[in-house]
């Protein structure tokens, strides 16, 4: 254990820890794209936990009176629909929130099993090398050689639209951008002196990864985990929108804007009010991602 | 320097960068002056300023970033106060460059004959395409290059170091400038190529007529090369003179200690560099 | 050289195969076969029919038999009967693929028209005002799903303005460019052009704004390179710099990524041709997941996959011809 070994990894901590002079909390602060996207996330988040307290009425209430209902704010509306009713006779406010559960729902189980999955092998791969290796990577070029849409399609074509299909799809698709990052990763701390030393000292192998290895690879893991939420949220409303994902009745953003979509010129309000959600999700979310990248990459900053 | 007005006289010139801080300056009150067809040297550490100055010289500072002051006169112009286009014309055409790194200096994806032939292109609008790439023809041989009409449709990377650095060259004199600067044009090179390359401007220049300004932190290439020198450290001249002046008799302790990092000093027959002349 | 070419060519027939292989076994683990989706359909069939319906479709065969029959036909070009139209699946795929490719061309043009001069102009006016229009036409690029796009996009432009067709297909453009000019009437191409405006926007959006990212990022790096200065120092006018020797090194990373993006486009126009009810092959595999017609989605997978993969083989040896350092190795 030479001190000649350990100066790539002092050196790869204290690159951002150098930066962090300036906290975590003090660099968002500063952060116009930081804190903007944060909020809009809080407030995508808030509307997702306290959907069932916000919405005034049932998101599956069908009012005769309703239909088509204008927004408070244009000629004959009323609060009553803050932003009017649908083809059926909903409260298109009230289904609106209630998608934002759908679709944080969705988001945070998918890349959860993505990233558990992924970081998995994308740690064994890099770690154990050899066969082991060579198998994880074919599989993941593999599925390279899939389009993303392409991919989840097979699935829906093969165990039927719905959510646990969408669910599985989407993990599925997903799981190899964390293995690509946690092996590259793993392979570059694993061929440095100091973890052989660990090794032949008879550390156990376990530890090594975590100590070493996980503390490193925590920032990439976290900035593509956020990408991917956004990622996730707009392939599930394309998904729904398909008609292969969630499903009718419920109030899922894709659902609401492919239902909106043959009532566009009696109220397009079905149609742009979900579309104004999913928006401010992924650009919360992207705004926010960029934001990280650029506090745990300063080399990207510039850009 | 006496007679006939210099080529080139710069007069307490001063580049200043801005940074977080406020400005700084990177060359303060810098003077000198080279007649036409002499050689002079600028030697320095490196962040002495002597590679702003040629920057300076050539109007490569970039605007928004560096502030100048002082004066430089060029044939009788006020370069200072030359407007964009002025300033394009006379580049490349009376004032040329080389540079340090001939990798980084040519376009990696265009070929060499296109690039020594955009000199011709963008100051004889008269020229036509074939007599342009006979010029570049002719060019290439004049620098020492073998096989001209092959190479010149060859890309930089499928060049030897030397040989980009001739292609390099053979770019600046195109026009037969009356000022060429050569900052470090030998330092990213083996030593063996280095004495050619050296060699080949000094002649090329001496058959032109072409001024040169060789900037280097290597005393022994300037000594080989120049008749006077320029001695810089942090932006100010710290000695000025005949190069065999400055070498015999270093007035400033600066001179003393570069010339003793100097290989092969107090050994005169140990020589690393190139051939005394 | 060739050598390589011969080994990615090698490689490209071995994920084919894998495509086809794990297409088909999937497809296999389906409760039910494509007889029970027949008879679901009509009530009429006996259980002996079935079985004969079975017998003559090769079902009873063992499954590696169905495999090998199948990639046998396949290579042949059938892919099989689609089992509610009961027409040759790959007759159904050649009459949609041409209106898929189009699409996406035109969508490629546009992506191009936008981001080449959006990622120039962010460059060299990097912190003004252009510039942050830039990041946040990026921001809203890689977060607007197309579809959304699609839609606000038929409610102002064919709802509410009235300018544009808010769906349908009128023919190849490309074609018609042709008859325009010898017939001497614009109006020709117009007519089937307007119908690819609003779906080619809406599948090239996200890659106007990565592109546009891309090439900023990329001129910012190489206008600081040494050959900019040397370029500058030999009097070639600043226009000219930016033009020849910048954008032609900037737009490398944009070719090494286009590969990438031929897999957005295919995944695209799945969803916008759903939109604009497009007679592609991506409305053909959504429609033929809710009718549960698998021979027609196992063609669409098989074919989507090897264009895919064929695109990123000619965008690799492109970028061999392009960089000619590369092409050297």
């Amino acid at each position: 254990m030479t001190d000649i070994a350990t100066i790539p990894i002092g050196t790869q901590g204290t690159e951002p820890a150098a930066k962090q002079e300036r906290s975590f909390l003090s660099s968002l602060g500063r952060s116009a794209k930081g804190l903007t996207g944060l909020f809009l996330i809080m407030l995508v988040v808030a509307c997702a936990l306290f959907a069932r307290q916000i919405v005034p009425y049932d998101h599956a209430q069908q009012v005769i009176e309703w239909r088509y209902a204008p927004t408070a704010w244009q000629a004959g509306g009323s609060t009553r629909n803050l932003l009017g009713g649908d083809n059926m006779g909903r409260d298109i406010f009230s289904r609106t929130i209630m998608g934002a559960q759908i679709s944080v729902q969705v988001a945070l189980i998918v890349v959860s099993i993505a990233l558990v999955i992924g970081s998995v092998l994308g740690a064994l791969a890099g770690y154990f090398g050899g066969w082991i290796d060579t198998l994880i990577m074919r599989a993941v070029d593999f599925q390279l050689a899939f389009p993303f849409l392409l991919l989840a399609l097979i699935f829906m074509a093969v165990l039927g639209p719905g959510f646990a299909t969408l669910v599985m799809a989407l993990s599925f698709a997903l799981w190899i951008n964390f293995a690509r990052i946690v092996r590259s990763e793993t392979m570059r701390i694993r061929k440095l002196d100091y973890v052989d030393a660990a090794i032949t000292m008879g550390v156990s192998q376990l530890r090594i990864i975590a100590t070493h290895v996980l503390p490193n690879v925590l920032p990439a893991v976290l900035v593509m985990a956020t990408l991917d939420i956004a990622l996730v949220i707009i392939s599930e409303a394309s998904l729904s929108f398909l008609g292969l994902g969630v499903q009718p009745p419920t109030a899922s953003w894709g659902v609401m804007i492919a239902e909106g979509r043959d009532f566009l010129y009696d109220q397009p309000w079905i149609v742009i009010a979900p579309g104004i959600a999913v928006l401010i999700s992924s650009v919360g979310i992207n705004l926010f991602g960029d934001f990280l990248r650029d506090y745990f990459d300063p080399r990207l900053e510039r850009m | 320097m006496v007679a006939a007005s210099p080529l080139l006289s710069v007069g307490n010139l001063t580049v200043d960068y801005p940074s977080r801080t406020g400005l700084i300056r990177a060359v303060d009150g810098v003077s000198f002056s080279i007649s036409a067809g002499s050689v002079l040297g600028v030697v320095g550490e490196s962040g002495s300023g002597k590679s702003s100055v040629g920057f300076a010289l050539m109007g490569l500072t970039d605007a928004s970033k560096a502030v100048l002051g002082g004066t430089i006169t060029f044939e009788g112009r006020d370069m200072l106060t030359l407007s964009r286009s002025a300033w394009r014309q006379l580049r490349g055409d009376r004032i040329a460059m080389v540079f340090q790194d001939a990798m980084a200096t040519l376009n990696p994806v265009m070929r060499i004959g296109d690039q020594i032939g955009e000199v011709f292109r963008w100051h004889r609008p008269e020229m036509s395409r074939r007599a342009i790439r006979a010029a570049c023809l002719e060019l290439l041989e004049r620098v020492g290059i073998k096989d001209a009409g092959r190479r010149i449709d060859s890309y930089p990377h499928q060049l030897s170091g030397g040989m980009r650095q001739r292609v390099v060259i053979a770019a600046a004199i195109a026009l037969k400038p009356s000022l060429l600067i050569a900052d470090e044009p030998t330092t990213a090179l083996d030593v063996t190529v280095q004495a050619q390359i050296l060699e080949l401007m000094q002649t090329l220049c001496r058959e032109q007529g072409t001024a040169l300004i060789l900037v280097s932190h290597d005393l022994d290439v300037v000594s080989d090369v120049c008749r006077d020198v320029v001695v810089m450290k942090d932006g100010v001249v710290v000695e000025a003179g005949p190069v065999d002046d400055v070498l015999m008799n270093p007035q400033h302790a600066y001179t003393q200690i570069l010339l003793k990092a100097r290989p092969g000093f107090g050994s005169g027959h140990m020589n690393t560099g190139a051939p005394h002349g | 050289m060739l050598k390589l070419l011969v080994s990615r060519f090698f490689y490209a027939c071995v994920i084919i195969l894998g495509v086809v292989l794990v297409v088909s076994s999937l497809v296999k683990l389906v409760p039910g076969d494509p007889v029970d989706v027949i008879a679901a359909g009509n009530p009429g069939m006996s259980v002996a029919d079935m079985d004969r319906l079975r017998e003559r479709m090769g079902l009873t065969r063992s499954i590696p038999e169905q495999f090998a029959s199948y990639l046998g036909h396949a290579v042949q070009g059938d892919m099989g009967t689609s089992i509610r139209q009961g027409v040759p699946v790959t007759k159904l795929i050649a009459e949609r693929l041409p209106a898929t490719a189009e699409l996406a061309f035109w969508a490629l043009v546009l992506a191009f028209i936008f981001a080449i001069p959006l990622g120039i102009a962010t460059a060299l006016k990097r912190g003004s005002w252009l510039d942050y229009t830039g990041t946040f036409i990026a921001v809203l690029g890689v977060s607007t799903p197309g579809f959304l796009l699609a839609v606000l996009m038929i409610l102002w432009f064919s709802i509410e303005l009235r300018w544009l067709p808010a769906s349908g297909y009128r023919g190849s453009a490309l074609l018609a460019v042709g008859k325009a000019v010898v017939e001497g009437k614009f109006s020709v191409f117009w007519n089937a052009f307007r119908y690819f405006i609003l779906p080619a926007i809406s599948l090239a959006f996200v890659l106007i704004a990565v592109n546009a990212r891309v090439i900023r990022s990329a001129m910012l790096e190489v206008l600081q390179q040494d050959f900019i200065t040397f370029a500058t120092a030999k009097g070639v006018p600043r226009l000219r710099i930016v033009l020849r020797h910048a954008l032609r090194n900037a737009l490398l990373p944009v070719v090494t990524l286009a590969g990438l993006q031929m897999g957005a486009l295919l995944s695209g126009t799945v969803v916008i041709e759903t939109v604009f009810a497009w007679p592609g092959i991506g409305r053909l595999a959504v429609d033929s997941i809710h009718v549960r017609d698998y021979p027609i989605i196992q063609a669409v997978v098989l074919v989507s996959a090897v264009l895919f993969i064929v695109l990123n083989l000619t965008v690799d040896i492109l970028y061999r011809f392009i960089d000619p350092r590369v092409r050297d190795d």
